[in-house]
């Protein structure tokens, strides 16, 4: 008798567990890690609210955790302006102003983590406005949460192109760069050199480099470039011999490189060896920070051109902090180590938009949220940024080139920036002296 | 592989008389799947998600256990049929804009295509050959995928359809899908394959010795594995709305198979009942850490494994010496102490 | 013609690192039958402590080597016996997930510590070709990479051979009951093995931290390459393992000759299926477990 009665104990207790462990998540318990967790009282309307709640699922580990550097300074510093300064936002169910709070979700760089996270911010801490970022990977499974759910969502960092894959969207808003933008400007930079306009693509199969395959090729039909394509290249690619030698025997003075910070590193080493350093190379995605051109070995960073998201010339300023592009870049580099990362930008800009979005609605009304980001019309770090049809709200991407520096051992300059005319490109570009073939 | 002498293996605990509890396992049973499946009328949409990471984590734990717990194969390869499934949902609904209902039978067919396709190359591997030849195959098909124009290289496909189904619906989707690899594996080893199974477990070379015919066996559960994993794959991205090569074919879906089956018991088929809850609990749990939340997973599962090297159920079995679903053949009442696997021969 | 020649050279080089990579993986493999998920990640903890050491506290590279060689072992010894050895006998799968926990842990914690970004060891021959002619080119750094694997590959292989230490190895991994009769302590043995893994790892962490450069979770992807020569090899054969190298490495470089680049990462990994299935024991399978 003792062997049923527990048979029967244990199958009762597997699907009690099941049930029990559904209904606990259910009720919202352990929120915050450290909330006292009294189990089944979900924070219910939202007028009982004492803080505005910006859930963020961004990429905290893994390999697009590198984005993710100035995020804790840049939130410091904008909430402080947010909640000390002004006091909070006026939200008219709660009868006064309200802090924001930016509750963090790690996506580790995954997209399947991401729809998993993104979706417990949304179901179990019940965030106002949720935030996904950088790359298709960080933008598209949080869009298609805030879909699924209804939330209101804001994202960034990723073009314009893929995003809009995943549409068309009703509750996501992105602020996004545009494929066709960014590659005019890295034209505009070839340009201004003199080469003998053969164009090699370094490209890889992902987004980046699908899309630049597809865009470059449209925009240089027709003109005297002359492209070479020696097809797509797998990540994680450790030898480039073949890569190289098809390059070099195309005679190709400019490559465009899609390649993520290892293989490029990898990649230009082996072009060092192997005598072929052509007069301009663009590389998009990998070499974005100073501290990887300055990894490079034997000087290799020298006029290395790519195509900048954010820049400390940008003669803009953040209504939120009132301070400029430059003031910013420079308290970034007066409180912490190494030359400013450019997604500094983003993060400003995102407060910027969301404060203003927020302090226009005055509630916290899932659709009037939506509607006031769709509504936002405002100068931020990035310039004037308004959204178009497709919820989207364009932002610069540039030509720039890495050139030895006062401060640091690289410093960016802005060499051409027709596609945004408003941001002075001074500086000239140049073929470094390193060249040779 | 070898021999293996864990306590679970063997045949514990009294028979026991056979009253009242069989008569009434398919009431309760019965009656536990109306409780799971009304969930969403009084869970939260919280609630509800855990409920569909929970059944389709399971299902993928039946399957992988299928494989490691009953029949010796050892495969770190399984995510190929996950991203299998995924891919080719992605393919008939934005590519094709045909019905959803579709792509299970799609996924089904190149599952077991490709199933069949590789297992004359694994299936003469053995061992940790097998283990690590079945990852080559997923590895080389993730990089396949990544150069393949047809689904547009690496740059993955948002599933705009899946945004509009009801929570619900998918919710009860899932609980199919889990219960019913639970379900299959129960029925795989009540029936003479799973006398096979039981006995090329226990040994290998004394089962083959009686009449066992190992590569048939092996094979039969590992196509079966496999389909029942693209379809999971499916609901899976169903739920997840964005497929991309490096996600779909990652190794990390092979990581929280393993996870649920060791960490619930290997060779059980409670084992991955337990294991997924136990996984989608902690992970939620962890998720309120960013940052540390992987390294929290990882010293949990090496902890746990210390604690239980058997896993739960194990753990429990060994101490009650019970199990709620009995997989055993039981000889008439009164015939003594059962001889177990030699009275299976002859499959 | 130039061009293919240098292919072959070049394979055979990068191989010879492939190789350096796997040989560690290897004896764990031969000798307890581990499938160690761990090793690559441990191979870039040895990479993050040689960078680590040679720039904060010694300024060279060599004597950084050689702290994280020490500390290395240590942790080699520390995992084996506090946590591997008491799952070994439990079936492989138990063994399994404890190594993707520690890879897990180590990656993550790595992660925290050092963060995101992209991380290399400077190497003073990474600007020298040492070979410089019209049918090949021979970089310094491939060069000393080749060398030191080769070299590594066969100090081991003697002392495997050879030495008490590596009869009592030997005998652990053939047959655990007789090994233990005879009165080796085979647990013991298994510890030795597993720091000298990790040994042979820190040397492949110093090569592909001066190559290829690493992030905190770069080990996975070395982990394939690592498990793929292993297998073809043989497993617990280190010829095997470097022959193993030279297959994956010319496979992948003579892929990229023949298709294009963008199928080279995949030709390498149909070459290894084609041999796995050809051999499904590996080509120099000489040391049968059990």
């Amino acid at each position: 008798m003792a062997w049923n009665r527990k048979k029967k104990l244990l199958a009762v207790a597997l699907c009690a567990l099941i049930a029990f462990a559904l209904s606990a998540c259910g009720g919202g318990g352990g929120g915050e890690g450290e909330s006292s967790g009294e189990a089944g009282e979900p924070p219910a309307a939202s007028s009982d609210k004492d803080e505005i709640l910006i859930g963020f699922a961004a990429p905290m580990t893994g390999p697009l955790s590198i984005f993710m550097g100035p995020t804790p300074w840049v939130e410091e510093l904008c909430l402080d302006a947010i909640n000390n300064v002004n006091g909070g936002i006026y939200i008219d169910e709660a009868g006064g102003k309200l802090p924001i709070r930016v509750v963090y979700a790690d996506t580790e760089s995954d997209s399947n983590k991401a729809m998993e996270v993104a979706t417990k911010l949304v179901t179990e801490n019940k965030v106002d406005i949720l935030v996904g970022a950088w790359t298709p990977v960080g933008t598209n499974p949080i869009s298609a949460v805030g879909e699924r759910y209804e939330v209101p969502v804001f994202t960034f960092g990723a073009p314009e192109e893929s995003w809009l894959e995943g549409g068309p969207y009703n509750w996501a808003t992105g602020m996004q760069f545009n494929y066709d933008m960014l590659c005019t400007d890295v034209i505009n930079m070839w340009d201004k050199l003199d080469t003998n306009k053969k164009v090699g693509f370094v490209l890889d199969t992902d987004v980046d480099g699908t899309t630049g395959r597809e865009v470059y090729t449209r925009l240089l039909a027709g003109t005297d470039y002359e492209i070479f394509d020696p097809g797509a290249y797998t990540i994680g690619t450790t030898d480039f011999t073949g890569l190289i030698s098809k390059l070099k025997d195309a005679d190709c003075d400019i490559i465009t490189a899609d390649m993520i910070t290892p293989d490029f590193t990898v990649f230009w080493k082996q072009c060092h060896q192997y005598g072929y350093v052509p007069k301009v190379c663009t590389i998009n995605k990998g070499m974005h920070y100073e501290a990887d051109v300055e990894n490079l070995d034997s000087d290799g960073g020298n006029g290395i051109t790519f195509s900048s998201l954010w820049d400390k010339n940008f003669p803009f300023s953040s209504p939120l902090l009132g301070l400029s592009c430059n003031e910013i870049a420079d308290k970034w580099e007066s409180e912490n180590e190494g030359f400013y990362p450019y997604s500094i930008g983003y993060d400003v800009a995102m407060y910027d938009i969301l404060y203003d979005a927020l302090s226009r609605a005055q509630t916290l009304d899932k659709a009037a949220v939506r509607q006031a980001i769709l509504d936002t019309d405002i100068d931020t770090v990035f310039g004037n940024l308004t959204f178009n049809d497709n919820q989207c709200a364009r932002v610069p991407a540039i030509g720039t080139q890495w050139l030895p520096g006062e401060k640091f051992a690289f410093e960016k300059k802005v060499v051409a920036s027709e596609t945004f005319p408003a941001i002075p490109a001074n500086d000239p570009i140049i073929i470094p002296a390193t060249t040779q073939k | 592989m070898g021999a293996r002498t864990s306590g679970i293996r063997q045949i514990g605990g009294a028979p026991g008389p056979r009253g009242g509890w069989a008569a009434r396992k398919p009431l309760v049973l019965a009656a536990a799947v109306v409780v799971l499946a009304l969930l969403p009328l009084y869970a939260s949409d919280y609630g509800i998600s855990v409920g569909i990471l929970i059944f389709l984590y399971m299902s993928l734990g039946q399957m992988w256990n299928l494989l490691a717990g009953y029949s010796g194969l050892v495969s770190l390869g399984q995510q190929a049929f996950v991203g299998i499934g995924g891919y080719t949902l992605a393919m008939v609904t934005q590519a094709y804009h045909m019905s959803i209902a579709l792509s299970f039978f799609i996924a089904a067919g190149v599952s077991l295509a490709f199933a069949l396709v590789i297992s004359f190359p694994i299936f003469k591997m053995s061992g940790v050959y097998f283990t690590v030849g079945t990852w080559i195959v997923s590895e080389a098909l993730l990089v396949f995928f990544r150069n393949w124009a047809f689904v547009k290289y690496d740059a993955g496909y948002n599933i705009t359809v899946a945004y509009r189904i009801s929570m619900p619906a998918l919710y009860l989707g899932a609980l199919a899908v889990g219960l019913g690899a639970t379900a299959l594996v129960y029925f795989i080893l009540r029936s003479r394959m799973g006398l096979a199974l039981m006995a090329i477990r226990d040994d290998e070379s004394a089962a083959e010795a009686r009449g066992v015919r190992l590569y048939r066996t092996k094979l039969a559960c590992f196509l079966i594995s496999s389909v029942y994993t693209g379809i999971t794959g499916v609901v899976l991205y169903l739920n997840i709305t964005y497929v991309k090569p490096g996600a779909a074919f990652g190794i990390d879906w092979t990581v929280c198979m393993v996870f649920i089956v060791v960490i619930g018991g290997l060779g059980t088929i409670e084992g991955p009942v337990i294991g997924a809850v136990i996984y989608v609990i902690l992970r939620q749990y962890t998720y309120n850490f960013p940052g540390i939340s992987m390294i929290m997973l990882g010293v949990a599962a090496v902890a746990i494994i210390m604690l239980a090297p058997e896993g739960i159920m194990g753990a429990v079995h060994g101490r009650f010496g019970f199990r709620l679903f009995s997989t055993e053949r039981r000889p008439p009442p009164g015939t003594g102490p059962r001889q177990y696997p030699e009275d299976a021969a002859d499959v | 013609m130039e061009l293919f020649v240098q292919t072959v050279v070049s394979g055979m080089l990068v191989g010879g690192l492939y190789a350096a990579i796997g040989v560690g993986l290897s004896l764990v493999f031969g000798i307890m039958g581990l499938t160690n998920i761990a090793h690559g990640s441990l191979m870039i903890l040895a990479s993050f402590f040689v960078m680590f050491f040679s720039r904060q506290v010694t300024g060279g590279v060599v004597t950084a080597l050689l702290l994280t060689l020490a500390i290395m072992a240590l942790i080699g010894a520390l995992t084996q016996g506090l946590l591997i050895n008491r799952v070994l006998d439990k079936g492989p799968e138990s063994a399994l997930l404890v190594t993707f926990g520690l890879a897990i842990i180590a990656q993550n914690v790595l992660q925290l510590v050092f963060g995101a970004d992209y991380k290399s060891i400077s190497s003073p021959f990474a600007s020298v070709n040492v070979i410089d002619t019209r049918w090949v080119i021979v970089s310094g750094e491939y060069m000393v990479n080749f060398l030191v694997s080769v070299a590594m590959l066969l100090a081991l292989h003697l002392m495997i051979r050879k030495t008490r230490l590596g009869r009592s190895i030997r005998a652990a991994a053939s047959n655990v009951v007789a090994a233990e009769l005879m009165g080796v302590d085979t647990k013991r043995a298994y510890i030795y093995a597993m720091c000298l893994a990790m040994l042979t790892g820190s040397m492949g962490g110093l090569l592909v931290g001066q190559t290829f450069g690493f992030y905190s979770y770069s080990g996975m992807s070395y982990l394939i390459i690592a498990f793929g020569v292993v297998v073809i090899g043989g497993m617990g054969s280190i010829l095997g393992t470097l022959i193993g190298g030279f297959i994956l490495g010319l496979a992948q470089l003579l892929g990229a000759y023949f298709f294009g680049p963008g199928v080279q990462v995949l030709v390498g990994y149909l070459a290894l299926l084609v041999i796995l299935a050809l051999r499904p024991r590996g080509l120099l399978s000489n040391m049968t477990r059990k």
